[in-house]
């Protein structure tokens, strides 16, 4: 049998695994390590498997992640998120959808201390849903809000996934992440015009806040200080040469800490359960990361990656309709599989076609990080529908599909703008590398 | 008596798992403490020694430790999609064999982990720049693997419940 024909096998052996639910990182592991042994030999895959994990779990660049996401947690623990929608709250609440703007900007604000689309989401629906219900929103807007929402999280850095993204392709995790904020904030934009045409064209959908005067909307600015200081603190040492990105994540969650406790805006349970939950947000995804290793070297000694490669290179299509198909591949495989892993299945084959087609590799990540979003959001796998589902108990979840519909709109005018304009991601990198 | 077995294994697997969690939060507070503190005397040109190989093994036992919390809380990322849409019994079928089947990979790194790490202790493996010695970090691992096996196998023998305690 052909390494190719064993390769084939175990990738279709990968799907049937993953659709019958075990978890992704141990399915990843345990199809890499069946097809090591079958080429190789058994003694040689249990080496492999072993060195892979111990390489993994205690990689440097890699500890970035559970420091990013314990300063995410520490926030959200502490208010900070909670203080960012009051300011956003009092500064729009009483413009037509105001309360819902204020929830983007929020998520947006978020997003900036925090790395995870999921944490995102689950953040903001407990922080803001209350609050859209007591002004009497209406259910599909508001949790359709905080479901495409959260996709701000992994756009604007720090982000998890531009983490993993790099650390597979050897890019730059700081020129990532610089890469994201222009398409953050145009994808913000793009939110925000969808929820005012919706709120003019239905306004029973989104009745009008209190309007606060200028003293107090001054003051509630007290709010966004932490987050301008966290976000400054940690992104200014990263591009101003000053810490790698496991320093910026160690000082941020440090930082974070110290201001909440100083604040006493978290006691020693809220610490706990920060900690609690970074522990096993972090062991799922770096359990991720260790079976597609394990696999990535199986499909490298299979040669799949290469000849896939060296094919799309030979076909006689523009280039532009090559990357049409990649994008479309990763808009319907985010329907069915998370975004990280689905990332990690397929960054290894696609990345050396879209290099070999001359495609910038950081453009190609905020590309892909933006169109996985989209599976995010959509049925049947819809991860942040359901994260929003789990706070709002009481709306069914066809009412928050259906109030996603529109904000998937904005996030399909945002990747058609990024791949009109690649310098929408290229412009800050090129321009803070002079 | 069933049952009791059910309840019995259940608090013991649950009480376990999250007491080798809470040495994960340690170690990723030890991680976080040392790499701000690494920063923070670099300004007093004094940097921590050995800062870089320390995150990275604190980094591998808090992984490692936060397995079987995670693996018992159903925390890693798996497609419900499909056998959702199947008939309970088959659900569950699946869903005990799927345990199995990991707790048979995590028998099986265990076991390599463990070998591993003893080649590191007879070879007197140490770190470059701490020297200090490689294998109690790998044998971590090995135990939160461990760990993970025994929880999975549980589950797939219906003797621990799916997802932690008061969740």
């Amino acid at each position: 049998m052909s390494f190719t024909l064993i390769g084939i096998i175990g990738i279709f052996a990968l799907f049937v695994l993953i659709f019958l639910r075990m978890p992704v990182g141990f399915a990843m592991l345990l199809t890499g390590v069946a097809g090591f042994a079958v080429i190789v030999s058994p003694s040689a895959a249990f080496s492999m498997m072993v060195t892979d994990l111990v390489d993994v779990f205690g990689s440097y660049s890699l500890t970035v992640i559970p420091l990013f996401i314990l300063m995410g947690q520490v926030a959200f623990h502490a208010g900070i998120s909670t203080r960012l929608f009051s300011v956003a709250y009092k500064w729009i609440g009483h413009l037509p959808g105001g309360m819902a703007i204020a929830a983007i900007g929020a998520c947006a604000g978020f997003s900036a201390i925090c790395g995870s689309t999921n944490a995102t989401a689950a953040t903001m629906a407990a922080v803001t849903l209350p609050e859209m219900k007591k002004y009497k929103y209406s259910d599909t807007l508001a949790t359709g809000v905080i479901a495409a929402g959260g996709s701000l999280g992994i756009l604007i850095p720090p982000s998890v996934i531009f983490i993993v993204y790099g650390v597979i392709t050897e890019q730059s995790i700081g020129e990532l992440f610089i890469a994201g904020i222009i398409p953050g904030i145009v994808l913000t934009a793009l939110f925000v015009l969808v929820v005012s045409l919706w709120s003019i064209l239905r306004p029973q959908d989104a009745p009008r806040g209190v309007k606060h005067d200028l003293k107090t909307k001054i003051s509630s600015l007290t709010g966004v200080i932490e987050t301008i200081l966290l976000f400054l603190m940690v992104m200014g040492g990263l591009f101003g040469g000053l810490f790698t990105p496991t320093e910026a994540a160690g000082v941020g969650a440090f930082g974070t800490i110290v201001l909440a406790v100083l604040r006493r805006n978290i006691g020693f349970k809220g610490l706990i359960d920060a900690f609690t939950e970074t522990t096993r947000i972090s062991c799922m995804i770096l359990m991720i990361v260790a079976g597609a290793t394990v696999l990535g070297h199986f499909l490298a000694i299979t040669q799949i990656p290469f000849k896939i490669a060296g094919w799309v290179g030979g076909l006689d299509f523009p280039s532009w309709c090559v990357i049409s198909i990649i994008i479309l591949i990763y808009m319907i495989g985010g329907c069915f599989i998370d975004a990280l892993a689905l990332i990690m299945l397929t960054v290894p084959i696609f990345y050396p076609v879209v290099t070999q087609l001359g495609y910038n590799p950081v453009w190609f990540g905020v590309v892909i990080v933006l169109v996985t979003q989209i599976g995010v959001i959509t049925p049947p796998v819809g991860v942040n529908v359901y994260v929003v589902r789990s706070v709002a108990r009481d709306v069914r979840l066809e009412t928050i599909f259906k109030g996603v519909i529109p904000l998937l709109f904005a996030i399909i005018a945002a990747t058609a703008l990024l791949i009109i304009f690649p310098s929408l991601a290229l412009f800050l990198p090129e321009f803070m590398s002079k | 008596m069933g049952s009791r077995i059910n309840e019995k294994t259940d608090k013991i697997i649950t009480y376990l798992a999250l007491k080798l969690n809470y040495g994960a939060c340690i170690t990723l507070f030890l991680m976080m403490l040392i790499t701000a503190c690494d920063v923070f005397m670099r300004f007093f040109r004094h940097p921590v020694p050995g800062a870089y190989e320390l995150v990275g093994f604190f980094g591998s036992l808090t992984v490692a430790f936060a397995l079987a919390a995670t693996s018992l809380g159903r925390g890693h990322i798996a497609v419900e999609y499909l056998v959702s849409k199947f008939p309970e019994k088959l659900h569950n079928t699946i869903e005990r064999i799927n345990c199995f089947i990991c707790s048979l990979i995590f028998g099986l790194i265990t076991w390599q982990t463990f070998i591993y790490s003893f080649g590191l202790k007879e070879s007197n493996e140490v770190s470059m720049t701490l020297q200090i010695p490689l294998y109690p970090f790998s044998m971590g691992i090995a135990i939160g693997c461990a760990m993970v096996s025994v929880v999975m196998l549980f589950q797939s023998l219906n003797l621990a419940h799916y997802g932690l305690s008061g969740e």
